[in-house]
């Protein structure tokens, strides 16, 4: 029986070696959890209310600045190219002598699992589908004709492709830049200490930074999992459930 | 987000394990060689020197 340790095994922290991980901050879990419940018990208790809210606010969101979610998606994937082939490519995500974890081929399934999963599955093909039926609202389209095929398409790609893994890329490098090589905690705040400062980012700035993460990482992957596992949706106007698709 | 990425190229730029910088926006190749044509030494640190070996 051998008693060698397995070649996986975590290498030993030294003594003066910060953790990478932080305890939980109470102040930003209280409130972060007092908020969702009270969104949470909002939807449960006046459904038509939270649904006319939402969708004001969301019309209004895309209305005004649906342009710059284009060109903010644009700006990541330049940036994740520019960082993959420059000499910033080669800086390693954890120590200097740091070894991976796991395969590249058990980071790609969990990428994709954990990234994209069931909406890949389903709005893969159901989103072309479904705008080359129906176009987007205002485009003056004809449904079902050469050019709504083309925008169904075009629409598609971009949800679909490279822009999606960039902007996961700029969010899941920075973080875990931040965590496993600069060891300043699991944070998002962390990420941005070299602009608003360690104090900036242990005091209420960073704690902003960190309840807007935590909001839009429950609502945004409670929308994605009822979109999701929402039925087809012949038409936009068809079904209350497909409402939040326009 | 954005200012995520203004953040963390902020912080990758200040990395050591990134190596030395490529590419010198600045014209030093220019200002190098009218040196050279002159005669005049180049001690300017970081600058390479490109005067023939004696």
């Amino acid at each position: 029986m051998s008693t060698q340790p397995p070649q996986s095994e975590p290498r030993p922290k030294g003594p003066d070696e910060p953790a990478a991980t932080l305890p939980v901050d109470r102040v930003v879990f209280g409130v972060g959890a007092v908020l969702v419940l009270a969104v949470v018990a909002w939807g449960i208790f006046a459904e038509d209310s939270l649904g006319r809210t939402s969708k004001t606010a969301l019309d209004w969101v895309l209305h005004t600045f649906g342009w710059l979610f284009v060109v903010a998606a644009d700006v990541f994937l330049a940036l994740t190219v520019l960082l993959a082939f420059s000499r910033f490519g080669r800086i390693r995500l954890g120590r200097d002598d740091d070894e991976p974890e796991f395969s590249t081929l058990a980071w790609v399934a969990m990428m994709f699992s954990a990234g994209m999963g069931i909406g890949l599955m389903f709005y893969g093909v159901g989103e072309p589908l479904q705008l080359f039926a129906a176009p987007q609202p205002g485009s003056g389209l004809e449904p079902q004709s050469a050019a709504a095929a083309q925008q169904a398409m075009e629409f598609s790609l971009f949800h679909w492709t490279l822009h999606p893994w960039a902007i996961y890329a700029v969010g899941g490098l920075a973080l875990a830049y931040t965590t496993f090589r600069k060891r300043r905690g699991n944070r998002i705040s962390s990420a941005f200490v070299p602009l608003i400062g360690q104090r900036g980012a242990d005091g209420w700035p960073g704690r902003a930074i960190d309840l807007l993460a935590v909001f839009a990482t429950v609502f945004g992957s409670a929308t994605c999992c009822s979109r999701a596992g929402s039925p087809p949706c012949r038409t936009r106007r068809s079904s209350s459930r497909c409402r939040s698709s326009s | 987000m954005l200012l995520l990425c203004v953040s963390l190229v902020k912080e990758l730029r200040e990395d050591p394990a990134a190596g030395p910088t490529r590419f010198h926006p600045a014209a030093h190749g220019l200002r190098d060689a009218v040196r050279v044509a002159v005669g005049e030494a180049l001690a300017d640190a970081g600058h390479r020197d490109r005067t023939p070996p004696v």
